[in-house]
């Protein structure tokens, strides 16, 4: 059965260890994979997600030490959402008070309580109070409770001139239905699938292009089963929509084509398969630096010129 | 209308310059990479130099479209005369922008075509720099000419994985340009010919303490 939905959300951050401990500590998510950029592998790419590292939990970063930060515009994601408990919205309050993280009342969208606040990037980020998703699965890091801790993705709001085209390749090429208009902004949810499963499209008009810096989101990658999902995929995105994919990229925890869709945010189609346990056991993922096989004969070169984590 | 006798250095190199904002740092003189322009390095200038101005022209030459600051035969073979006439035209546009903007001699920083200009610079016009960043450099001659660089200070940042330019032709630029007197650094990186972030880290580390010395 096809699941559709966010597989992963990939962001530029300022130095790494300021990064891993934010989202690692404070947020409690779990390091599931410890890698370079494979196109320079100077740089770590930092991923965080479930226990698991499941598609519809992973949040990858490329740390880089000076980066100027970004500025949000059109054509760029402006919000990332992670699902909590509807209780543990106060706990979230607390917590966000006492690490000194910047944040706004929470407020109610589509019927939910969001809570807003930014990483030390400036990063927008949110969480999500949704009805059930106490009864998912989360992991424990010692520092948030289980009961509270975030559960995956909740979605991405998506800043845009238009929302027409987006939608439609949403609805046509990832399965997505539209699930509700909330002044400018258009839901769009893929059913059946608990994490990353809304995007929200909001229309902005002529504002300002983004410009891509620390606390911007890369892209945003979306789930397909198989290679012959994604080879569907992007068939309908050329024949349709008459866009032009890359070719296929082999990203070692999953393969990826990338295109930029009308609305100017960058989008891949990643697949499910093989996920992250496939270089090192479950229990261990995100424990040791993991370098495609170019690279390994440089591990210690490697090494020693990445930037201290801890 | 009488011709003008001389040319201000607007009129010999499309360029860019940012005046500096701290007094007294040595400027940048930047040199983009093939297909790149004067636009390119700015970020770079500014992340690795805070507060020094910036000098950025953009290549003469043109391969398929793309500015170069001198013509190869090939991948990896330069033109060597058309370099030398090149390095020429550059350092005496430098040598104007110097006169006009009130600026002592630059530290180049260089990227691939953009620092093998520079070390062709280093060798044939030594006085126009104060100093040079070269980033994926080769030996721009094949036998180099005989300079005097009296301690000028030359970071080389190499690739060891870089399929455009060997280890041992990287190694050899060291050796000619500490031969001729430079006070060079070669550190290499496990990367290919692209720019890595341990790159920005050296250079900007290395033009502090420049910096740091000059003040």
């Amino acid at each position: 059965m096809q699941i559709n939905g966010i597989h992963h959300v990939t962001a530029i951050a300022g130095p790494a260890r300021r990064n891993l401990d934010f989202y690692n500590r404070v947020l409690g998510l779990r390091l599931v994979k410890k890698t370079v950029n494979f196109d320079d592998p100077t740089t770590w790419h930092l991923y965080f997600g479930d226990a698991g590292g499941s598609p519809g939990t992973i949040l990858t970063f490329f740390p880089w030490d000076h980066v100027a930060a970004g500025r949000l515009g059109v054509g760029e994601t402006e919000v990332t959402s992670f699902r909590i408990p509807e209780a543990a919205i106060g706990y979230w309050t607390h917590r966000l008070i006492a690490s000194g993280v910047a944040h706004d009342v929470p407020q109610k969208r589509f019927g939910e309580t969001v809570l807003a606040f930014r990483d030390p990037d400036g990063m927008r980020l949110a969480l999500v109070a949704v009805p059930g998703s106490e009864s998912e699965p989360a992991w424990d890091n010692g520092e948030v409770p289980v009961e509270f801790a975030i559960r995956g993705f909740h979605g991405v709001t998506l800043l845009l001139d238009k929302t027409e085209t987006t939608a439609a390749i949403l609805r046509d090429v990832f399965g997505f239905v539209e699930a509700g208009r909330d002044g400018n902004t258009v839901r769009m949810r893929a059913e059946g699938t608990a994490h990353g499963g809304v995007v929200d499209l909001r229309a902005a008009g002529g504002f300002l292009p983004a410009r891509m810096g620390a606390g911007s989101v890369h892209h945003i990658a979306f789930r397909a089963g198989d290679d012959a999902e994604q080879a569907r995929m992007v068939k309908t995105l050329t024949e349709t929509f008459g866009l032009r994919p890359t070719e296929q990229r082999d990203r070692f925890y999953f393969r990826s084509v990338y295109f930029r869709e009308p609305g100017g945010v960058l989008f891949e189609i990643a697949t499910d398969a093989p996920g992250f346990a496939i270089d090192e056991p479950a229990d261990d993922l995100g424990s040791t630096l993991k370098l495609p096989a170019q690279y390994e004969p440089r591990r210690a070169e490697i090494e020693a010129i990445l930037p201290a984590l801890a | 209308m009488a011709l003008p006798v001389s040319t201000s250095a607007s009129e010999t190199f499309v360029h860019r310059f940012e005046p500096g904002t701290a007094p007294g740092l040595p400027p940048l003189l930047l040199l983009h990479g093939t297909g790149g322009d004067e636009n390119d390095l700015l970020p770079l200038g500014r992340t690795v130099a805070p507060g020094a101005a910036l000098l950025s022209p953009r290549g003469r030459t043109l391969e398929a479209g793309m500015p170069r600051f001198f013509r190869r035969l090939a991948e990896g073979i330069l033109d060597e005369d058309d370099l030398r006439r090149r390095t020429h035209e550059l350092a005496d546009f430098i040598e104007q922008a110097r006169a006009e903007h009130g600026l002592p001699a630059p530290i180049a920083l260089g990227f691939s075509n953009g620092a093998n200009i520079a070390a062709a610079m280093l060798l044939l016009r030594p006085e126009v720099l104060s100093g040079a960043v070269l980033l994926r450099a080769m030996s721009p001659f094949v036998k180099p000419p005989a300079a005097t660089l009296g301690g000028k200070p030359v970071l080389i940042v190499s690739g060891s994985v870089d399929p455009v330019v060997p280890e041992e032709n990287a190694a050899r630029l060291a050796a000619t340009l500490s031969g001729a007197g430079a006070a060079v650094s070669h550190r290499s990186l496990p990367t290919g010919h692209g720019l890595s972030q341990a790159d920005l880290r050296l250079v900007r580390d290395w033009v502090a303490e420049r910096q740091a010395r000059a003040a």
